[in-house]
């Protein structure tokens, strides 16, 4: 029998890209923990028993192995640490991990610090560097940087959906002006302001049909998860603690182009899935998380969900995949605002990667965090108002996703 | 009255020397300059590398020199001025001194710069040719290349370069910082950088085919599956790794999805706008991501039938860029709709800033 996981608190530093004056990552990882003390005030730091670093890229860190910095800086040496790293599903991936220690029985108390530091090189620079996480063989000299791929694979889908570009822009409107209420968000402390579907339609091509707030931006950022046993999570936070019901991990092409007649897919979901189009991935991490967890009925039994927009096209393709949209209603969806704050199942409302930033590490953990806030009762706190708190949630879902939809991890998190 | 007289003789006497000896320099410079300069031009032309690291040293030759003979006759003058200042003609003398130094100096600076003038002339051409595509190419013939003392490997005695001039390896380096306007905060440039070889092993024969105008994949013998880009064995878990054999493929594809991008990676950002399609090549199983040239980026369709066109023999380098989609003859783009309109409306500014691009 495996034990279960609980989520004891966490916290971020604020995501921005520099100069900001924050921008030493130890000491950030230092501050999270801090923050998350406050809230949870019988942690210290010699209950951990194992440590995962969630990290990206040594281009972006001009440091190799930059988790010896952290590990070491935070006083830790004697415990045991990895780092996970899986793209943009890093995150996803290191909680994944988490939650493997602790279910096995080895570990109890597993702390995720998860960074990025993509202010290091020009952003014409980081899209390259990210774009060597495509085949550098094959695709980066022709395209050369992800929003060309996800605008190739959008393109298709918006039209086999009957989406438009006014309807994805909605989902831009909606994760920015979430993110005007959360301090820690990279809108909040750049732009800072509330947007229209106007100004995303008129924001600049970046791939059709991706403008330029479709797109996700790059970060400077620094998160902390505590991932423990059920016995240690009630015993320091009694009335505050999550657990992880249900969890899932798949895996697809690197190249978009080698989806077309995969054969484990065939055998999977059928003939002529994923194609191009949609992410199988995310859908087999979703079918495998809501087994665990018992969810039949993804659009009822989940209260909302921090999904990995790094696009606004693949959050309304993430809908798909994890069962809340079909080809027939998702286009209604959009325009419905079913996934806003007001709607039946709102999606980030910390403000996804599109409002509150994507420093690659630290991201899946931010998701987290914001889900676990939400569940916990702290959102209020953490927010500027009450105009971001779902209304007692019970469930959420969390997706981290890789490449082109390559690595994608959903778990689902309740109250206890 | 003689006294200073002779200083002037001797100050004009000294300009005059000084001002010999660095044209005399000047002239021997520029001679070495003109015949080593066009020679490393001209060989710069074909042999981007080795003319630029000729080049680099005719100019540091040519400094040398220049400068040499300049300090060399400033030293001179300098040392007869000294002679002859003895007697309370010192401060003359140095006057003097200097002011031929000047001179000569001044002659070798102008001598170094019509020196590094002609060099760097000769740099330029060669980084334009070797950017604009593999024109500059050439062959080179390794010695000796290392090898392991039982299982040989396949030895590499031929390279073919297009590097462009500029692209240095010097390792990492601290190169700068900057001090933040509060007097606190502190950054640092830290510069890095590397060659890297990407050793395609079993891959090398698409790469290798690209350099000759084809497209081969591979394919497996059991369940028949074909891909381009190749898999040297088989995805299907039933065919359990199967080896694949090689095959070639028609120069003839489809549409199967598009994007126009108004952004891109650092490389190719004059390339914008463009179109960029992931098509089926003929007898393929899956798609493959590349440019589609020759019509305007709004006028492309899902499932528009395309040919694979090369650049030039000259021009190719081995990778995916040497080939792209081109629509087949005989298409014709469709009337122009709503989605075109917006598309074209979308990319216009785009033109108007890849011009602005240097």
């Amino acid at each position: 029998m495996t034990r279960k996981v609980c989520i004891v608190g966490g916290a971020t530093t604020p995501f921005d890209y520099g100069p900001t004056g924050l921008e030493n990552p130890e000491k950030g990882a230092a501050d999270c923990i801090k923050e998350t003390q406050k809230d949870v005030p019988e942690f210290r730091m010699r209950d951990l028993d194992f440590m995962i670093y969630s990290h990206f890229s040594v281009h972006f860190a001009h440091q190799l192995a930059g988790e010896w910095i952290m590990h070491d800086h935070l006083g830790l040496c004697g415990l045991p640490h990895i780092r996970i790293e899986n793209g943009g599903n890093t995150g996803g991936s290191a909680l994944y991990g988490a939650a493997l220690a602790v279910m096995s029985g080895h570990h109890d108390v597993v702390g995720i610090v998860g960074w990025e530091t993509m202010d290091s090189v020009r952003q014409s620079q980081g899209s390259e560097f990210i774009a060597m996480a495509s085949d550098v063989r094959y695709e980066l000299m022709v395209g050369g940087i992800y929003p060309i791929y996800y605008a190739s694979m959008a393109n298709k889908w918006m039209k086999e959906n009957k989406v438009t570009e006014e309807d994805i822009a909605r989902i831009s409107v909606k994760n920015k002006n979430n993110a005007m209420d959360n301090p820690k968000a990279q809108w909040f402390r750049n732009e800072h302001r509330y947007i229209t579907v106007d100004d995303v339609m008129n924001s600049g091509l970046i791939s059709y049909p991706i403008k330029k707030y479709d797109c996700c931006v790059m970060s400077r950022g620094v998160a902390f998860l505590l991932v423990t046993s059920e016995e240690y999570a009630k015993k320091v936070a009694p009335d505050n603690y999550t657990v992880i019901d249900g969890m899932g991990l798949s895996s697809c092409t690197i190249r978009a182009g080698d989806r077309c007649g995969y054969p484990s897919w065939k055998e999977i979901y059928g003939p002529g899935y994923p194609d191009m189009t949609e992410f199988g991935a995310c859908r087999q991490a979703a079918d495998l998380a809501y087994k665990m967890a018992g969810i039949k009925n993804p659009k009822k039994d989940i209260s909302f969900g921090e999904i990995h927009d790094a696009f606004s096209t693949s959050e309304a393709q993430i809908y798909k995949a994890i069962g809340i949209a079909t080809k027939d209603n998702v286009a209604k969806m959009l325009r419905d605002g079913e996934t806003t704050m007001d709607g039946s199942i709102p999606m980030n409302p910390g403000g996804g990667l599109i409002g509150y930033g994507h420093p690659v590490g630290a991201t899946g953990i931010m998701s987290t965090i914001e889900a676990h806030y939400q569940l916990a009762g702290l959102a209020e706190k953490k927010h500027l108002s009450k105009k971001t708190v779902v209304p007692d949630p019970h469930t959420a879902i969390v997706n981290s996703h890789a490449g082109t939809g390559t690595s994608i991890s959903n778990f689902i998190i309740r109250r206890p | 009255m003689a006294l200073r007289k002779n200083i002037k003789n001797l100050r004009g006497k000294a300009k005059k020397a000084a001002v010999k000896v660095a044209r005399r320099a000047a002239k021997e410079v520029v001679k070495q300059a003109i015949k080593r300069g066009p020679k490393a031009v001209k060989r710069a032309r074909s042999v981007s590398k080795a003319a630029r690291k000729m080049a680099f040293k005719g100019a540091k030759t040519v400094g040398k020199v220049a400068v040499k003979a300049a300090v060399k006759g400033a030293k001179a003058v300098v040392r007869s001025a000294t002679e002859a200042s003895a007697g309370g003609v010192k401060a003359a003398g140095k006057a003097a001194a200097r002011t031929a130094a000047r001179a000569a100096f001044d002659g070798a600076k102008q001598v170094a710069k019509s020196a590094v003038g002609v060099v760097t002339e000769g740099a330029k051409s060669v980084a334009k040719t070797a950017m604009e595509g593999g024109a500059s190419k050439h062959t080179e013939t390794v010695k000796d290349p290392k090898d392991k003392a039982f299982e040989k490997g396949p030895g590499f005695h031929k390279q073919t370069w297009f590097r462009p001039p500029g692209v240095e390896e010097p390792g990492l380096a601290f190169v700068g910082y900057e001090i933040a306007d509060n007097d606190v905060d502190f950054n640092q440039f830290l510069h890095y950088d590397q060659l890297y070889t990407i050793r395609h092993g079993q891959n090398s024969k698409f790469f290798r085919s690209l350099l000759k105008g084809k497209i081969v994949g591979t394919k497996c013998p059991k369940c028949g599956d074909a891909w381009v880009p190749p898999r040297t064995n088989c995805w299907n878990l039933d065919c359990n790794l199967q080896e694949t054999d090689w095959v070639e493929f028609p120069l003839r594809a489809k549409v199967h999805t598009w994007t126009v991008a108004g952004w891109s990676g650092r490389s190719s950002l004059k390339k914008l706008p463009f179109i960029l399609v992931y098509a089926k090549i003929e007898g393929s199983t899956v798609a493959i991501a590349n440019y589609l040239q020759g019509i305007d980026p709004w006028d492309v369709e899902f499932d528009m039938p395309l040919k694979i066109v090369f650049v030039p023999e000259d021009k190719r380098v081995g990778a995916v860029q040497d080939f792209h989609f081109e629509p087949a003859d005989g298409w014709k783009p469709g009337p122009m709709t709503p989605e075109k309109e917006r598309i074209k409306k979308l990319v216009e500014p785009i033109y108007a800033w890849v011009k602005t691009l240097k």
